[in-house]
């Protein structure tokens, strides 16, 4: 059940990422960025499976229950690296707002 | 205590790490010395040379064989190994030769108080990410390396943080962070399918699929979304559109850097995950292995690459976008072959060599050019094409360097990139023997490159450097120092050139290691 | 946001996520906790206290210059990650290796084990509290 849930989850994330993504407003599209970060970082604990199957430990294969804790550690450095990149690129729109006066994509980019 | 003493043995022992302490040391102590100029480029000199001199070392140190270095003393497959081997030393030495005439540029260039906020500080953070990206001997982190260097080159695009940074930034940072959620996404899958990271153990258990129960075509997929992302990294044509906005946008010395060392990078991954980590036949489905398809998918791109590359360069109306498009059309020439090493395994160690040695000369050239712009657009304040004229008249020197970088570029014939194309089509007329039609088509795609490139670089010489000088020209004011910069580059190409017999050992070490999986393994796994 | 129910609750509620911070900082050598989870934690306890109180105010009151110590917190957290990682460098061993001590029983605290990892998770602390503090009082105008 946790399972289906999970996939459920991940699949909803990488899709309002990718909408958001694709709006016009650069707030937006950057929020979906960040969200399609996020989803990849649920996506990477699932990756870890709930069954142990992949000790840390020489003669761990009797301790089955356990989770695989080496992708909670590797979601807790993506987390924190995607931590860095959003605080960021927060700043940066801020940047580009004040440079730009506008924070629409056609308007950023077709002004040349 | 009789412990600590520093003898010979030790820093042996302890040699692969030493650049990425220098480099992030070296960092720490110039965000400490902010309030002085002097004090900031004298540590960061110093650095550089430290770094410089570790790198030296290393690459004494390291002759044939890869030496491998444990974190914390975890052994090998659980803890996060360090490889230093000649492939990622050869990417290392360029790297620190690069930085070097960076940093000297930078110095004389880069006003003073931005080159007290933090500039130096940053380009250490880079080189801390790009040694580290290079020296890794694990996947996850190498997403890890990936991120430092391109959060660091991220701050330095948009350094001054103008309109054009600013927005060329977003682009940047927009597709790498896609970039890296598909990596995470790829790693991910790689750990659940095989159960786990360290390339070495990776390369171990990928040799014998059906030993770990390895589902081969997931493994399949989830390495083709690395090749994705590498490509992206190194700005290959459908993704390369971030290239001649970044360049253009960035500093030039930064620009220098992220197309000598930067892209480099993805290179380096993609040769190294591709050629040493994965095995040359094990992961097939049928008669259809991985190397086939990553083959048959980068020969398009690359294809492509050097002729959209090409056509874009030539349209180009200012320097700038010129070289930055031309990079495109030369990371296609480089990766060329890599597909062709992939598709035919036969030729794979000739392969090898040549797009080491295309991308040596184009990691030199490129930034010598990057750097020569940037002198330009201090000296004359215009890099568009109609703005300069004569220049060779009026600066014979940085004409000189100018024309050795632009027509190795090319291929010219006596200088080192010539090397790298005459290798190129060596090879491409050794797969003849294999399949008659590939070579043919192989041939032609290179001679309409060769001859791309050669037109850009024509126009840009010709409107540029000869002809009538133009007013802007005319009216600039020489600097002289900075060319040292540049001068240095081109040099080094001549060097290399006339000296090639003595490169030519490190290169075919190089390209022999980058092969060398069961050398990998072992140096990892065994320590042997 | 500067009404008085902000201050008071800032407040009260500040200082109760400081301290449990440091409770996860403490803890986090082998469960859940740690010092990038005890950063984000003093930072954002900081920044309740700056939507509360203001920037200006509050610098005023703690009377520092932000930024200036912002970065003095990065660079030291930094260098201590450095130190504890290339000290076993001097003891010929790999770098980052870990070491810890048991310490002598006190009566109420029982059995106290400090390992060197203690003080690379304090350098994490330093250096996220710091950056995360300047990117808070760059974005902050």
């Amino acid at each position: 059940m946790s399972q289906l849930f999970l996939a459920l989850t991940i699949g909803s994330l990488f899709s309002l990422g990718t909408f958001l993504l694709l709006r016009r407003d650069l707030l937006k599209s950057i929020l979906g960025v960040i969200i399609f970060g996020q989803a990849a970082n649920v996506y990477l604990i699932t990756m870890g499976g709930f069954s142990g199957t992949v000790p840390v430990l020489y003669g761990g294969e009797n301790l089955v229950s356990t989770t695989d804790p080496l992708v909670q550690a590797l979601v807790l450095t993506a987390i924190v690296i995607s931590l860095g990149t959003t605080s960021f690129i927060l700043v940066l729109l801020l940047r580009v707002y004040d440079e730009h006066g506008t924070l629409d994509i056609d308007r950023l980019w077709g002004q040349s | 205590m009789g412990a600590i003493m520093i003898e010979y043995s030790h820093l042996v022992a302890h040699s692969p790490m030493l650049p990425i302490l220098i480099s992030l040391l070296s960092a720490c102590i110039i965000l400490l010395s902010r309030r002085s100029l002097k004090l900031t480029i004298i540590f960061s000199s110093f650095g550089m040379i430290l770094y410089s001199v570790s790198i030296l070392f290393l690459l004494l140190l390291v002759q044939d064989f890869p030496i491998s270095y444990q974190f914390s003393a975890w052994p090998a497959p659980y803890g996060i190994s360090f490889v230093a081997d000649p492939f990622s030393l050869l990417l290392l030495s360029i790297t620190a030769i690069i930085s070097i005439a960076v940093l000297f540029y930078s110095i004389l260039t880069i006003d003073a108080q931005k080159q007290k906020f933090s500039y130096h500080a940053f380009l250490h953070f880079l080189l801390f990410g790009v040694t580290g990206a290079l020296l890794t001997g694990d996947l996850f982190n190498l997403f890890v390396w990936f991120e430092v260097t391109l959060l660091t080159s991220y701050v330095l695009v948009t350094f001054d943080s103008n309109s054009q940074q600013t927005r060329a930034g977003m682009t940047y940072v927009i597709l790498n962070l896609i970039g890296g959620a598909f990596m995470l996404i790829a790693i991910g899958g790689i750990y659940a399918t095989t159960g786990t990271l360290n390339l070495a153990d990776l390369s171990h258990r990928l040799s014998q699929p059906d030993v770990y129960g390895i589902s081969i075509p997931s493994v399949m997929v989830f390495f083709m979304i690395l090749f994705v992302v590498f490509a992206l990294k190194s700005g290959l044509v459908p993704l390369h559109f971030w290239v001649p906005l970044v360049y253009q946008a960035a500093p030039s010395p930064i620009s220098a850097l992220l197309s000598g060392v930067v892209k480099k990078v993805g290179l380096y991954a993609m040769i190294r995950i591709f050629f040493t980590v994965i095995p040359p036949t094990s992961i097939s489905i049928g008669e259809i292995s991985i190397l086939t398809i990553f083959g048959f998918s980068l020969l398009i791109l690359s294809f492509s690459s050097i002729v959209i590359g090409g056509i874009s360069a030539l349209g180009q109306n200012n320097m700038d976008g010129l070289l930055a498009y031309s990079s495109i059309s030369q990371m296609g020439f480089i990766m060329l072959p890599l597909s062709i090493a992939a598709l035919f395994p036969a030729v794979k160690g000739m392969a090898l060599i040549a797009a080491i040695v295309l991308s040596l000369n184009h990691s030199l050239a490129k930034a010598s050019l990057f750097l020569v712009s940037g002198h330009i657009k201090n000296s004359v304040g215009s890099v568009t094409l109609s703005d300069l004229g004569g220049m060779s008249t009026h600066s014979p020197i940085l004409s000189i360097s100018v024309f050795i970088s632009l027509f190795s570029i090319v291929g010219v014939p006596p200088i080192f990139g010539f090397l790298g194309k005459v290798y190129l089509l060596i090879l491409s007329s050794n797969t003849q023997s294999i399949l008659p039609n590939f070579s043919i088509l192989f041939i032609s795609v290179i001679l309409v490159g060769s001859l791309l490139s050669l037109l850009y670089a024509i126009r840009l010489w010709n409107t540029c450097f000869w002809g009538e000088v133009s007013s802007k020209v005319s009216t600039s004011s020489p600097i002289y120092l900075t060319q040292y910069s540049f001068i240095a580059l081109s040099l080094l190409l001549v060097l290399i050139t006339l000296g090639f017999e003595f490169i030519s050992p490190l290169i075919e070490a190089a390209s022999i290691s980058a092969v060398d999986s069961s050398g990998y393994i072992d140096a990892v796994l065994y320590h042997k | 946001m500067t009404t008085l129910i902000t201050k008071t609750a800032a407040k009260i509620v500040a200082p109760l996520i400081f301290v449990t911070s440091m409770v996860l900082f403490v803890q986090g050598h082998n469960t859940i906790g740690g010092g990038f989870v005890a950063a984000v934690l003093i930072v954002s306890a900081i920044s309740l206290l700056y939507i509360a109180y203001g920037t200006e105010n509050l610098t005023r009151l703690l009377n520092i210059y932000p930024s200036e110590l912002n970065r003095k917190m990065l660079v030291s957290g930094l260098m201590l990650i450095l130190l504890t990682g290339s000290i076993p460098v001097l003891f010929n061993m790999p770098f980052l290796t870990q070491a810890y001590w048991v310490l002598p029983t006190i009566s109420f605290l029982g059995e106290l084990k400090i390992s060197t990892a203690i003080f690379f998770d304090l350098g994490v602390l330093l250096t996220v509290t710091g950056s995360l503090l300047s990117i808070l009082s760059g974005v902050s105008r």
